[in-house]
């Protein structure tokens, strides 16, 4: 390959008091958006903040644009790269919205006063913020704060997109706003994004990575993972406490995913859900009743 | 689950709030600050009852330096750790005056460790047959002191987390009684009028043994200890009262501020009271 | 109110003019006059005024409406001579805030109060607050419990040593003063009223130090229950100014001076979350 990668772990494992929070993880990632699927424990977050550069890994090696982030001039010039909303994300007390965006492109080295303010300007847009950007945070919603966290990484246009849950508490029209921007920012961008939502994964990634246990289940186009669950997806009028998950939908019929069909069941179109939840086999052994 | 508590009647209200302060009271003992204050109790007075025979009644300082004081620091945290997930603990079903409520009866942990202390104190002083000469009822009354600061400490340090918002709240509360405490040990400098028993004993907690001098003979202060302690609680209970008008909305709020006022006439009639008893030094 | 103006319009040329600013104040004046009365005037100077101008003061006026003034902080610091984007970098800490400015003027009054009127004990009492004033500020300047968006400032290319040592030198500023003055006005204190400045600026470097480790608060809370320790112990044993002997005092400074050298040894390791919550 002739192109550097924007991402490239090698071996990289982190323990935290003797558990593999990230165990041997092999990654490379160029531009375009990658979906990062997983349990919660799974190392989603260790992964995320390792290759934000907040976090050193316990072995293993760290490639970003080509060079290994070891001085500080080289961790500057990479973090001047990227953009990384972290899994908590507060905001320092008594800032305005607009305020608390300013703060962080200060922090990115935005120094001319009217440039940034222009570039504030920008990402509030973006995330349509923009109505509401003169009111503090503690009196913006939840979803609200969320998008002002996203904003605050779209700063700068950065290469590396490092997204940890960004759609938590965000309503669904919201959401759509949201892949728009990301979408957009995946078109020459490598955007890194942890979700626990496969709906967003399947609106938005071309490849997908799941992260069990600290370790790489599946590392590849969305549509092949889907593919894995052909065939073992069906609609039943019971549930089916043998299968891997069977939960009762809108219209009364049991979706069960599993190895075997039940009886009097019709097959159905597997989802980027079902894919997930046959990957994750045993730990998702669950039967309950869903909206 | 919750779902049962959606109405509240008054019985359910008595049982969640009887459930919160269980919760509160464990984590309160738990907290390591409390923890350290106790082994710092205990090893204080290990090393000072040997000096019981001159200034056994001054001994409460040190349920009201390690549990009081120390508490002030523990409630606040405690009160700071259950209000900053804000909007998951708004929407639980008992509201802010109860988990204030909760809180305030979680103070009494301290206080239970401080009686346990006064108890064998008083055993310990009876056990070595010293003369008791200031009297048992002094004596009892100078302890409770000790025992009423470590329920106090706590609570200024819930009214403190309720009512602001900055993180080194609870430490300059813990100064500010520190120093007000203080600052009121220049009424024992003072001639042994009742206005000089008025400066000494203003303080949220008060010692009552002094001496002239290095050499000089110790003198026991003048005023009365008992109603000093009914001051002191009285002092709890506006504490504890502010820091559930905090949360506290319409008719309840406004029940509290009624409460609130009477307790500061009781008060302030508590401490005229302790004021007006005998101002005469008795030397021991 | 009638709009007419006895027929009279100003041309085209006394427009552009005006709008240059090269009418003359006598001409300008009276088509000012003239302006406010007559709307198709008004109408035709617009068309003289350059829009990308409209829109510079049109932009100013929204960022000022969005952004609002800078902090009073903020603004001090830019008379300061301190470079605006710094500026607005120290003012965030929630040590510089008001709230904790005024915690500090309450407690300077309780602790002189006590000083003043407490005797032995009031002076082991400043002995204990007044070094630790400066700690509990610089524990709350930095880090992940004094901001909430730490780990997103983490990643950003700004040198995390420099925003450390920027805000320590706002909070040492803002409370080493106070507590120097208060202390000079309590006449009990004698020289402890300025000797306490060494221990202080050395807990102060060791909390520096320490926090390429942990989080400054925990560390705080380590050397304050450290100081109360050994200050409560030389008040029981004697003296409590023991704890500012000559000897001690020149280990005060030797330990303040390795702890900046550890602090410039291990400085990386603030670029990253040190204990991962």
């Amino acid at each position: 390959m002739t192109v550097v990668p924007t991402v490239a772990l090698t071996g990289v494992t982190k323990r935290f008091r003797g558990t593999a929070a990230l165990d041997d993880v092999h990654l490379t990632l160029g531009p375009g958006i990658t979906g990062l699927l997983g349990p919660n424990g799974a190392g989603k977050t260790t992964l995320l903040r390792i290759t934000a550069t907040v976090l050193t890994p316990g072995a293993g090696e760290v490639v970003l644009f080509g060079t290994r982030p070891a001085g500080p001039e080289q961790l500057a010039a990479v973090r001047r790269r990227l953009g990384y909303l972290p899994q908590e994300m507060g905001h320092p007390r008594g800032f305005t919205g607009f305020g608390f965006v300013d703060y962080m492109a200060v922090l990115k080295e935005w120094t001319d006063r009217a440039a940034r303010h222009a570039e504030v300007r920008r990402v509030l847009e973006l995330v349509d913020l923009d109505g509401v950007a003169a009111r503090r945070v503690s009196a913006l919603s939840g979803g609200q704060r969320r998008r002002l966290g996203l904003a605050q990484a779209l700063l700068g246009d950065p290469d590396l997109l490092l997204l940890d849950e960004p759609t938590t508490g965000v309503d669904p029209g919201q959401r759509v706003t949201l892949r728009q921007v990301l979408s957009r920012a995946g078109e020459r961008s490598t955007v890194l994004l942890s979700t626990h939502q496969t709906e967003d994964v399947a609106a938005l990634c071309d490849r997908v990575v799941v992260l069990d246990g600290g370790r790489v289940r599946f590392d590849g186009a969305v549509a092949d993972l889907v593919a894995t669950a052909a065939g073992r997806v069906w609609l039943a009028d019971a549930p089916d406490p043998a299968a891997r998950a069977s939960w009762r939908t809108g219209t009364g019929r049991h979706r069960v995913v599993g190895q075997a069909a039940p009886a009097g069941a019709e097959p159905a179109e597997p989802t980027l859900e079902d894919a997930y939840l046959l990957l994750l086999g045993e730990r998702a052994r669950t039967t309950g009743v869903a909206a | 689950m919750s779902a049962v508590l959606a109405r509240p009647a008054p019985s359910t209200r008595g049982a969640t709030l009887r459930t919160l302060a269980a919760a509160e009271a464990r984590r309160y003992a738990r907290s390591p600050v409390f923890l350290a204050g106790v082994l710092l109790l205990l090893w204080a007075t290990a090393t000072s009852l040997g000096d019981l025979d001159d200034a056994g009644g001054d001994l409460a300082v040190v349920p009201a330096a390690c549990l009081g004081l120390a508490g002030v620091l523990v409630g606040h945290s405690l009160t700071r750790s259950t209000s900053r997930p804000g909007d998951a603990v708004r929407a639980a079903p008992a509201d802010g005056a109860l988990r204030t409520a909760a809180l305030a009866l979680a103070c009494l942990v301290p206080g239970a460790v401080a009686l346990a202390w006064a108890v064998w104190v008083a055993l310990a002083l009876a056990a070595a047959d010293l003369p008791v000469a200031i009297g048992w009822g002094r004596q009892a009354g100078m302890l409770a002191t000790g025992v009423v600061a470590a329920v106090g400490g706590p609570l200024v340090g819930v009214l403190v987390g309720r009512w602001t918002r900055f993180p080194g709240a609870g430490l300059v509360a813990a100064v500010v009684l520190t120093g007000w405490t203080l600052a009121c040990t220049a009424g024992l400098m003072m001639t042994a009028t009742r206005w000089g028993t008025l400066v000494h004993l203003n303080a949220p907690f008060a010692t009552w043994t002094s001496a002239d001098g290095p050499d000089a003979p110790p003198w026991l202060a003048g005023g009365s200890p008992w109603w000093y302690v009914a001051y002191q609680v009285a002092l709890c209970g506006l504490a504890a009262t502010a820091a559930m008008v905090h949360e506290a909305t319409g008719a309840r709020r406004t029940r509290l501020w009624r409460v609130l006022a009477v307790l500061a006439v009781v008060a302030v009639g508590c401490l005229a009271l302790a004021c007006a008893a005998d101002p005469t030094r008795v030397f021991l | 109110m009638s709009t007419s103006t006895g027929g009279w319009h100003a041309d085209e040329d006394l427009l552009s003019r005006y709008v240059r600013g090269d009418a003359g104040p006598v001409a300008a004046a009276s088509l000012e006059q003239h302006l406010l009365r007559c709307a198709s005037c008004r109408d035709r100077i617009a068309a003289h005024v350059p829009v990308p101008l409209l829109d510079a003061a049109w932009e100013r006026v929204r960022d000022e409406a969005v952004a609002g003034r800078p902090r009073r902080l903020e603004r001090l610091l830019v008379r300061l001579g301190v470079p605006a984007p710094d500026a607005l970098l120290v003012a965030t800490a929630p040590s510089l805030r008001t709230s904790w400015l005024v915690g500090l003027v309450v407690t300077l009054v309780f602790v002189g109060l006590g000083a003043a009127y407490g005797g032995d004990r009031g002076l082991t009492f400043f002995l204990l607050v007044a070094p630790l004033v400066p700690v509990a500020g610089v524990a709350f300047a930095y880090g992940p419990d004094a901001d909430p968006s730490h780990e997103a400032a983490l990643a950003t290319p700004y040198p995390a040593t420099r925003l450390l040592l920027l805000r320590t030198a706002a909070v040492l500023a803002a409370s080493l003063p106070p507590v120097l003055l208060a202390a000079l006005l309590v006449p009990a204190l004698s020289w402890t009223a300025v000797a306490w400045l060494l221990p202080a600026l050395s807990l102060t470097a060791a909390l520096l130090a320490a926090s390429t480790w942990v989080r400054p608060t925990v560390t705080a809370a380590a050397l304050g229950a450290g100081w109360t320790a050994a200050v409560t112990s030389a008040s029981r044993a004697a003296d409590p100014t023991a704890v500012l002997a000559p000897a001690l005092l020149v280990a005060y400074a030797v330990l303040g001076c390795l702890a900046l050298l550890v602090l410039a040894l291990r400085s990386r390791s603030l670029t990253t979350l040190g204990s991962p919550s």
